[in-house]
């Protein structure tokens, strides 16, 4: 059975909030996790249907996070939107959607909008 | 590592750009001054017609005047039977095999000769900065010389009879001058200072001495150029102490030193006929702008020169005068050569790109915020509109119309907070400004910093305490420089609880140093910095805080304390949170200051004290 759930990893709770509010306008509800780490056990746990990802962070431990968490999202197959680019060491992962800062929230929710549409479509 | 190795490390940063590996002619004097001919091939011709590879527009230069042949590194000049003749260093030459430095003079022109750049070994085994305190070196400063009391030098044509030394010095240092900035141009860095080295080595009667050159970055002095007498044995290394080398660059003055003792001089019982004396003069090169270096110079007195000269002195302050002197020329020609002003731009321009990169940064996250903020009121504007379109008039619809309104507006404000407080950072920062001090109450303005965080604090669900010490005297600083730093500092004891169970923020006053120093402690149970970070948080752009964080804020307060002749101690354990420890020097208020601000306290009806102990707290509201 799939659910509806977003899990929006942010550093920002500022960020977090815009999007959740945005979101549940849609219907669509979301799980927060402000850190890498954090959403590894979310995105485990809840499987969400995708995942926005901000990677806007520069430590060497949030690194191995990103790593475990693009890992995760590959083996259960979970596609990922991500916000800014990662910068530094490279992850090698590939993105369903990438959008550069800043970018346009109603771009942003027509990008996962389009996701989950066609994740839907996939399951039926 | 010691303070003298931490010094030459940086010897290895100081990387010079490619050097020129061809000789070249430099035309100091004549039309073409300023041409310079890189030498290139086995003959090159000179001569007044455009047949030759140099070409000198000089009417006074034969048709074809000189050939240059290829020898070895360097090049033989050869005279082609010009009819006004070559002169090189001033004396008519047929056939002269080229050194570095020479000049040429053709007609009406003087060129100057540049050699292939010679390898430069590394001096920092031969010359090494002692720390403070350490045994070897026990030379104490005899006299000190500013540049401005040795500006005469150049100037004045005092006493010429009473030191012809001096005079024909003078003279040397204008031609010094003058060759200086004409050839600082061409000359690699390393050879112009060989240049300066030797030429002082011609006028003053050294044993040993040394340039050294400060390195932009980090202002470590770095060894250059070194060079000892004819004749000298110089198997040891030449030390020098760190405290005369502080004290020559910090109060940019030079020094005569003397590693003997007034009350030993004649007393031949005294060791020091032993050893013999040694005698050092320390120069700070004083560019336009700033001390680009040191020239040292060191002699030694032998027991037996003692006492046949009968003297133990060698440098006097004439000696001195003039090396002060001949150190600010050298600076200037350091600071013209083109090695230098690349050396200077690269910095400066690292330092900008680096700055845009960052700020651009910040304010891509603080747009992104308006961004969120605005497309909620946007949304909400739209639901609106079509309720009322409808004519529809639900309570409902408009209530979370009304709700998503006020939070995108929130938090286009915050984001407004943002960037009003990262411009102010900015100017604080950028700005040469001087703090105003006033007579000012600092539990007053750490109080309202505090009640102006509340409201984030209670957002954040972090409880904001301020318990203000008692007997905290008026006292002279710029109170709104010092509401700056507490706020960048509270700022960051609040930002630091964001992820953590517990969160607290404790401001506290209290006075230390019997009364002469004044502490704002902020103390935060958030995550604390680890003890390697510890030291780049007042690294301008280096932000702990991630995308929050403009890493302008500690750097900032760090700034303002230290204009009030303060400073910002941190105590911190990951895991346990910080401590910051502000520390402002109480300044007495002047009396005529201090009437004028009792007279207001005065006004005031309430001051029996007893309401001193004021405590603001907010514990999180659930919101």
């Amino acid at each position: 059975m799939y659910s509806n759930r977003v899990l929006i990893v942010d550093q920002s709770a500022e960020s977090r909030e815009v999007l959740c509010a945005l979101l549940a306008r849609s219907g669509t509800s979301s799980i927060e996790a402000s850190r890498a780490a954090e959403a590894v056990t979310l995105a485990e746990q809840l499987r969400p249907q995708l995942i926005v990802l901000d990677a806007d962070s520069d430590s060497s431990v949030e690194r191995q996070a990103l790593r475990e968490l693009t890992a995760t999202a590959r083996r259960t197959n979970t596609p990922i939107v991500l916000l800014g680019k990662i910068t530094g060491a490279e992850i090698a992962f590939d993105p369903s959607e990438l959008l550069a800062k800043p970018y346009h929230y109603g771009q942003l929710i027509r990008r996962i909008e389009s996701v989950l549409e066609q994740r839907r479509a996939a399951a039926a | 590592m010691d303070e003298s190795g931490g010094a030459f490390s940086s010897y290895a940063h100081y990387s010079r750009p490619p050097t020129v590996t061809v000789p070249s002619l430099f035309v100091i004097q004549g039309r073409d001054q300023g041409s310079r001919f890189d030498l290139e091939g086995p003959v090159v011709s000179i001569g007044r017609v455009g047949d030759n590879a140099i070409q000198l527009h000089d009417t006074e230069v034969s048709r074809m005047h000189a050939v240059l042949e290829q020898e070895g590194d360097t090049y033989r000049f050869r005279d082609r039977n010009s009819s006004n003749g070559s002169f090189i260093n001033g004396r008519r030459v047929q056939d002269h095999v080229l050194a570095s430095g020479d000049q040429i003079q053709l007609g009406r022109t003087l060129v100057l000769y540049t050699g292939t750049p010679q390898e430069q070994p590394d001096l920092s085994d031969e010359i090494s900065i002692i720390p403070s305190g350490a045994k070897e070196d026990e030379s104490r400063i005899l006299h000190a010389v500013t540049q401005s009391d040795s500006s005469d030098i150049l100037v004045a044509p005092t006493d010429d009879q009473a030191s012809p030394w001096l005079a024909r010095a003078r003279s040397n240092l204008q031609i010094m001058y003058r060759t200086a900035l004409a050839v600082s141009h061409t000359l690699d860095i390393d050879e112009l200072l060989a240049r300066i080295m030797e030429m002082i080595f011609e006028w003053v009667d050294a044993d040993r001495g040394c340039i050294m050159l400060k390195d932009e970055r980090n202002g470590h002095l770095a060894p250059r150029v070194r060079r000892h007498r004819r004749g000298v044995q110089t198997e040891d290394k030449i030390t020098i102490s760190k405290t005369i080398l502080d004290y020559v660059v910090e109060r940019n003055e030079g020094v005569l030193t003397s590693n003997a003792r007034d009350d030993q001089r004649w007393d031949p019982a005294q060791s020091i006929v032993k050893l013999g004396v040694r005698e050092a003069i320390c120069v700070p090169m004083q560019g336009r702008y700033d001390v680009v270096g040191v020239i040292y110079i060191d002699t030694s007195l032998t027991p037996q020169r003692m006492l046949q000269e009968r003297t133990t002195t060698k440098f006097t302050q004439e000696h001195l005068k003039l090396m002060v002197a001949i150190a600010h020329q050298a600076a200037l020609a350091v600071e013209d050569t083109g090695y230098y002003k690349a050396m200077v731009q690269a910095e400066r321009l690292a330092a900008v790109g680096q700055t845009i990169a960052s700020l651009s940064h910040h304010i891509k996250n603080i747009l992104q915020g308006v961004r969120g903020g605005s497309y909620l009121i946007e949304l909400a504007m739209q639901d609106q509109a079509k309720a009322l379109e409808s004519g529809e008039q639900d309570p409902e619809t408009l209530f979370r119309a009304m709700d998503t309104m006020q939070k995108g507006w929130k938090i286009v404000e915050r984001n407004q907070q943002r960037i009003s407080g990262l411009v102010m950072d900015m100017l604080t920062f950028s700005k040469e400004r001087e703090p105003e001090p006033v007579p000012a109450d600092l539990n007053e303005v750490v109080s309202d910093v505090v009640e102006l965080m509340q409201t984030r604090a209670g957002e954040l669900g972090t409880k904001l305490q301020f318990k203000p010490g008692k007997d905290i005297p008026t006292s002279m600083f710029d109170p709104e420089a010092i509401h700056r730093a507490v706020l960048n500092v509270v700022t960051n004891a609040i930002d630091a609880c964001e992820d953590c169970q517990r969160r607290e923020v404790h401001v506290r006053t209290h006075l230390e140093d019997a009364g002469k120093l004044a502490i704002v402690e902020v103390q935060d149970t958030g995550v604390g910095i680890e003890t390697k970070d510890i030291e780049n948080i007042f690294t301008v752009f280096v932000s702990g805080k991630g995308s929050r964080g403009t890493g302008l804020g500690l750097p900032v307060s760090q700034k303002i304390m230290q204009e009030h002749g303060g400073n910002i101690r941190v105590e911190s354990a990951p895991g346990k949170g910080s401590k910051f420890l502000m520390e402002l020097p109480v300044q007495k208020v002047p009396a005529a200051d201090q009437r004028a601000h009792s007279e207001v306290v005065d006004e005031e009806p309430d001051d029996d004290g007893s309401d001193s102990h004021i405590q603001r707290q907010t514990l999180a509201p659930g919101m």
